[in-house]
């Protein structure tokens, strides 16, 4: 990550598996007033079919972009006249949350929303499960001095990074 | 309470969740609108259930649960709520706040059913393995909706048994406060109910469409249908002039017969009509049955499958691997969603005929449409065509007219049949193609527009006159135009947009009920109340 990169407050920067979901579209931009979300993918740029489902899931007035990291660090550093707190940046997973940040995008908060349940991974809240892998990306994202918390819907109060690591250092003790 | 009216009480409870009811459950019995008006019929009078159902209805009107995140069980809250006005004599206001417990006790019973049945996932993996779809089929649907009767119908009978009467009890052993506490808090909860609906339309106008039915529902007392009429003619004007008329719209949304319709990508089809009605009518009864943390409606989608591979798979290995790689998580929204199950099925059948379409491919359809179309499902069906509904409902019950919960419930199951069914065959016969008809944003988003202006405009008129805050409620002896009167109406619409600022703000929703509570007690220790 570039040193001098100036630290962005985005509406929401979240890591949810699902990308685009029910939950992101009706509980997400709607309750936060969000005009722009950036799914941040490098295999479904060119996925054609689920680009354009996702065009129609996105609601009237909210600009959708679908970009590779690369792209998506150079777009988001733009801004494109859109205000950091009305976006929203939806990944798929902790690495490319860290990868965006290693191009330059130096978010302040990172969202945790929903990583399904999978062998080898390790629950941490109802609807996130971590493996090694993403629990490494996260605290290296925490070493950088991003705020990470674990939460579904705005409704619910969020989990905080250090309750998490005491749940895995539990888990694994056990 | 004879223990046969609580027994009946108990398995309505039941049947909301289940998976007997069509698909229709949810949208239903689960709502205390239809709830409130069953358990009236039950105890012998229904107008008054519909009313205590419809103000416990309109507090839980923002319910969304999207993926499978339940804010609150509404169900039991309805059910056991309106037991307690009818059973308990309770005021609608007090069996409210004390609804609010309930439905969190609702939410554990749902949360402990979601992870207990993760083990029938693995049950049905186990038939998979062997090829066996009869197995898949009894193991998404029976052993959770034992396991759901068990954990649902025998705590609500309780509750609704020995309930009323223990509350009874309970309450006269009670300070003197904290019934005129509780009974304050359920009057400011609709305010909340209706602040978290607001934050789904809450973007262009309707804002101002909230407000303008707000004041014309306080200054001119009109009836709320007859300003909702009237809404849906100024959202009609002003978003579909000039277009074709709104309900062909709504069938017709994603396309239509008249236009051109991508061929079918199988020539020579294998499956018949009758397993496409099947797999939809499976899917449509058992998407939910075996909802569970780990695939939620995987079982599900692999259960609606079954007539599909039967046709497809005559060799137990083929039926093993298809069945397998359905049984992995899925999770949409499943009327809107039910297109993906359509294009898996043209996928699916296309590779049996021997087409080039690879396992891969099929997964990344179907993974590729199932989170976007889950969001279009929640955002027209959840987000808007419900909570409208909803509200119309809400508004004719509130006056004893069973016609509310009744032409609600038909309304949703022409939109949940409608949608699902005609989504269904669009995706077969689209199979892999690109969306080209599903594109029409245009026309999807102008219904939303419409749906959300009616909507605004029927939750401020129901804001006039469900919220009860005590200075308004004591203004309400003079005139219409009294001044008194007038500052209490205006304190009401702050109160709702205050809690709209809150939601908005992130502040988690059971803070601001936990507020709410302590607000409401310390009104009743200090006898404000």
């Amino acid at each position: 990550m570039a040193p001098e990169s100036p630290v962005r407050r985005f509406g929401l920067v979240r890591v949810d598996e699902r990308l685009l979901h029910g939950q992101v579209v009706l509980n997400w931009v709607r309750t936060l007033g969000m005009r722009r979300i950036v799914v941040v993918d490098d295999v479904l740029v060119g996925d054609e079919l689920a680009r354009q489902a996702m065009a129609l899931a996105v609601p009237a007035g909210v600009d959708l972009d679908v970009a590779d990291v690369a792209a998506a660090a150079e777009s988001l550093a733009a801004g494109r006249g859109t205000l950091d707190a009305d976006t929203m940046v939806l990944v798929r997973g902790a690495a490319i949350a860290l990868a965006l940040r290693r191009a330059g995008v130096a978010y302040a908060h990172l969202n945790v929303g929903f990583l399904g349940r999978a062998a080898g991974r390790v629950r941490v809240h109802p609807q996130v499960y971590l493996s090694p892998d993403e629990l490494e990306a996260l605290r290296s994202l925490a070493a950088q001095g991003v705020s990470i918390s674990f939460q579904a819907v705005p409704s619910e109060a969020p989990l905080d990074w250090g309750s998490v690591l005491g749940r895995v250092a539990r888990r694994s003790a056990w | 309470m004879n223990w046969q009216a609580a027994a009946l009480i108990a398995l309505c409870y039941y049947l909301s969740q289940s998976a007997w009811l069509g698909g229709l459950g949810y949208w239903t019995l689960y709502r205390p609108l239809v709830g409130g008006t069953l358990v009236g019929v039950i105890l012998g009078d229904p107008w008054a259930g519909a009313q205590a159902g419809a103000a416990i209805n309109l507090a839980y009107i923002g319910f969304v649960a999207a993926g499978g995140a339940l804010p609150s069980d509404i169900s039991l809250a309805g059910y056991l709520g309106t037991a307690l006005v009818l059973a308990g004599g309770l005021d609608v206001g007090t069996a409210l706040a004390l609804t609010v417990p309930v439905g969190i006790l609702g939410l554990l019973i749902f949360q402990l059913r979601l992870t207990i049945s993760v083990a029938f996932a693995h049950w049905a993996d186990w038939y998979a393995d062997r090829g066996e779809p009869d197995g898949v089929a009894w193991v998404n649907v029976l052993p959770a909706q034992f396991l759901l009767f068990i954990l649902s119908a025998i705590p609500c009978f309780l509750g609704v048994y020995y309930g009323p009467g223990f509350l009874a009890g309970v309450l006269e052993t009670l300070p003197s406060w904290v019934l005129p506490a509780l009974s304050l808090v359920g009057g400011l909860l609709p305010a909340l109910g209706i602040a978290m609906s607001l934050t789904l339309l809450w973007h262009g106008a309707n804002g101002a469409y909230f407000v303008i039915g707000f004041v014309v529902a306080a200054l001119l007392e009109l009836p709320i249908l007859v300003l909702g009429a009237i809404a849906l003619v100024v959202a009609g004007l002003a978003h579909l002039w000039g277009r074709r008329s709104a309900v062909p719209l709504v069938e017709k949304e994603m396309g239509s017969e008249s236009d051109p319709v991508p061929p079918a990508i199988s020539t020579t089809a294998l499956l018949r009509r009758r397993d496409l009605v099947a797999s939809w009518l499976t899917w449509l009864f058992f998407s939910h049955a075996n909802y569970n943390y780990e695939r939620f409606e995987g079982t599900g989608f692999a259960h609606s499958l079954v007539p599909v591979f039967r046709r497809l798979y005559p060799e137990k290995a083929e039926m093993s691997e298809a069945l397998r790689r359905h049984l992995v998580y899925y999770n949409s929204e499943p009327n809107v969603g039910a297109l993906t199950n359509g294009v898996v099925i043209a996928l699916e059948e296309t590779r049996a005929l021997g087409g080039d379409v690879s396992v891969g491919a099929i997964n990344a359809t179907k993974a590729g449409l199932m989170g976007p179309l889950s969001g279009v499902g929640d955002s027209l069906i959840q987000g808007t065509l419900a909570p409208t509904l909803l509200s119309m409902g809400v508004a004719l019950a509130s006056q004893g007219n069973l016609l509310g919960p009744l032409l609600y419930s038909a309304a949703m199951a022409v939109v949940v049949w409608g949608l699902g069914w005609g989504l269904f065959m669009q995706g077969y016969r689209m199979g892999s193609a690109q969306l080209v008809l599903l594109a029409r944003r245009g026309t999807l988003q102008r219904i939303l527009a419409c749906a959300e202006v009616v909507g605004s405009v029927v939750l401020g008129a129901l804001a006039v006159s469900f919220v009860q805050v005590p200075v308004a409620t004591a203004a309400l002896d003079g005139g219409r135009w009294s001044p008194g009167r007038l500052l209490g109406q205006a304190l009401v619409l702050c109160l709702v947009l205050g809690y709209l600022a809150l939601v908005r703000r992130r502040v988690p929703t059971s803070w601001i009920v936990l507020g709410t509570f302590v607000v409401g007690i310390v009104a009743g220790v200090w006898g404000v109340v």
